[in-house]
């Protein structure tokens, strides 16, 4: 089912069906066994980066699509119906994996990385996330100081996705501790390999399995001068610029999950009988079909709204609102696996137990739910 | 190298189409369109002749409005433009007129070689391509699992798949090929290819440009079908009712030997 809405252009509509038809006919037969190994085997990967998948947001002078928000939203949608695996290959990647080299790299970072990234040919890290900092992420205790032409750095960053297979991290560290928000973090480009970086452990999750978050550890890390992205001071801000916008496509990656999970839940319905009956002649099961439609249906709409190019839409705090809705539907969407196949749910090996762990990440990456709470309450306030 | 590929715009194969009220044709909305499986095919070689042998691949095909989606397909998968026969009097054509219209568009680009689907999946009548050949003086090779073109385009070698065997025909080009399941793995257009799609070139053509006014469509069929026969209901299965399983096997091969005579 489709918002009317809001009209998708033709060009997101073939889009669309294209990802579609390639997460349907090439992911969605082998999500068992992505989930069961922990790992999206080499070979989706390659047919990801042949469609163009790892270049969606990136602009179209560094190699990338250049898609808008609301067609990255679309797309993002349709990648999240199968494995949050799958998802976090091509979303880490298209926002906060790339987004700081954009913003504050220079000319020469960009040329450097970008088209590299849009061919998929390697993996970036957002290594923010510390085991002392998280939602509030001033208080980030990864420290850079300058010595000569380098940085050195030392912290621990930890639950960073692909923390063990990613080529290049964004490290954000403390350079000034008076300062920290205002003026004191700064971003730093630190390539694998790099003198004093090693990984830690990996840090399995109760969901998104292939993702393989980790930590990152950083002894004395030396980087060259060249390597701080922006200015110094510049990191806070980018990390905000970051994760306003990929806050925005988490929303629209839970609503794929919530569609496939609808679309699952009414099959069941239709094809699982008891008393006599397929279950879905039950008016009980009916509401539950129809309340997960119209939830979902609202959400989508307002996820496009927030999306929508050419009305300020992503400077409104409205964004805000979409970041609420990922909150919703994190919970709701566990019941849209309805009319819930009660034990089924349970059974590990199938899809709807997949997701019923995989889509708790959608309330915390990027921003927990409470937080985005907090900035929606803050801009009706005015604090 | 000049490479042409016909195709043809088809309901979805999962579409549940109803026949309309006057009994003649499909109800056509609410139905999905996508291109004929077997163009697929046809699009996919056409792609892998120019990587091999360079050159530019023109998408031809004749319908509505609606056709134009798939024609971007095409265009979206790596054609480089496209020939939209676009014109109410193109429609109603049975198989010899519209092969009229498409060989007279084809002459416009005069190609080395055209590709074609063995039929289209919904009319099923396997008659466009061949008479696309004929009519434009081709050489022809149909129903073909396997291709190989000389490289100096001069001649190719088709493996036709045939009734419980297949044959090797040699062809001097310009040659029609018409594509069976099997001759390749057809690509998904990737996403920046969509975007790129956008902006090549589509060129309507009608009828009089084509110099056949009047001999298309409609007015220009030699057959016309005048019903739809909807699929005959399935009977309801058998439940094989036995003490043991062993029974009931034994029950199962008597009936498949007996009433259902495939064993």
């Amino acid at each position: 089912m489709e918002s009317s809405l809001i009209d998708l252009p033709d060009d997101v509509i073939a889009i669309r069906d294209t990802v579609r038809r390639f997460v349907y006919e090439q992911v969605i037969p082998r999500e068992h066994e992505i989930e069961e190994q922990a790992l999206v085997p080499p070979d989706i990967v390659q047919r990801m980066r042949e469609l163009g998948l790892f270049g969606l947001t990136i602009p179209e002078a560094y190699g990338g699509m250049g898609l808008g928000s609301l067609a990255y939203a679309v797309v993002s949608g349709e990648i999240s119906k199968a494995n949050s695996a799958v998802r976090t290959y091509i979303t880490v990647n298209n926002s906060i994996g790339y987004k700081a080299i954009l913003l504050g790299g220079s000319d020469q970072q960009r040329r450097e990385y970008l088209p590299r990234l849009a061919r998929g040919e390697f993996l970036t890290s957002f290594a923010l996330t510390e085991p002392g900092a998280g939602s509030d992420a001033q208080g980030i205790q990864t420290s850079a100081v300058r010595r000569g032409d380098r940085w050195i750095l030392n912290g621990r960053k930890h639950y960073i996705s692909h923390a063990h297979r990613a080529e290049l991290f964004t490290v954000f560290a403390v350079t000034d501790k008076e300062r920290r928000a205002r003026g004191g973090i700064s971003a730093f480009l630190v390539p694998k390999g790099s003198p004093g970086l090693s990984l830690g452990k990996q840090q399995e999750m109760m969901g998104g399995r292939g993702s393989h978050p980790g930590e990152v550890v950083f002894e004395d890390c030396e980087v060259p001068s060249e390597n701080l992205l922006g200015e110094v001071g510049y990191g806070f801000k980018l990390i905000q610029a970051c994760l306003n916008d990929g806050r925005l496509n988490l929303a629209a990656c839970a609503i794929g999950a919530a569609e496939r999970l609808l679309e699952m839940g009414t099959e069941y319905a239709k094809i699982r009988h008891a008393f006599g009956a397929p279950i879905g002649a039950n008016q009980g099961i009916q509401w539950m079909l129809a309340d997960s439609a119209t939830e979902l249906e609202a959400a989508r709409a307002g996820v496009r709204d927030r999306a929508g190019e050419g009305r300020g839409a992503q400077r409104r705090p409205g964004v805000r609102h979409g970041e609420a809705l990922r909150h919703r539907d994190g919970e709701p969407r566990r019941r849209s696996g309805a009319p819930d196949p009660r034990r089924r749910r349970l059974h590990e090996g199938l899809p709807i137990e997949r997701f019923y762990r995989d889509v708790r990440m959608l309330t915390i990456v990027e921003g927990t739910s409470e937080i985005q709470r907090r900035s929606i309450a803050r801009f009706l306030l005015g604090f | 190298m000049k490479i042409a590929v016909i195709i043809k715009q088809t309901p979805d194969t999962e579409t549940v189409v109803k026949i309309n009220d006057a009994g003649n044709d499909i109800v056509g909305t609410g139905v999905k369109y996508v291109m004929s499986p077997y163009c697929e095919f046809a699009v996919e070689e056409a792609l892998r002749t120019k990587e091999k042998l360079g050159g530019e691949v023109v998408v031809v095909s004749l319908g509505p409005d609606r056709v134009l989606e798939t024609i971007r397909t095409a265009l979206a998968m790596g054609c480089d433009r496209a020939i939209h026969l676009k014109d109410p009097a193109y429609e109603g054509g049975d198989g010899q007129a519209t092969a009229k219209a498409l060989a007279a568009a084809l002459k416009t680009v005069s190609p080395d070689i055209v590709f074609a689907g063995k039929q289209a999946i919904d009319g099923d009548q396997s008659q466009v391509a061949v008479r696309v050949a004929e009519l434009a003086g081709l050489a022809q090779a149909t129903i073909v699992t396997a291709l190989e073109i000389a490289a100096d385009g001069k001649t190719a070698k088709a493996t036709r798949r045939s009734e419980g065997g297949g044959e090797v025909v040699e062809l001097k080009l310009p040659a029609l090929i018409s594509c069976e399941k099997g001759l390749n793995e057809p690509r998904y257009a990737s996403l920046p290819g969509i975007m790129k799609a956008k902006k090549k070139e589509v060129k309507e053509l009608k009828p009089a440009e084509l110099g056949l006014e009047g001999q298309v469509g409609a007015a220009g069929a030699k057959a016309k079908r005048v019903k739809l026969l909807p699929l005959a209901e399935r009977k309801a299965g058998r439940r094989i009712e036995a003490e043991t399983p062993e029974a009931a096997a034994a029950e199962l091969v008597r009936l498949l030997r007996e009433e259902a005579k495939v064993l």
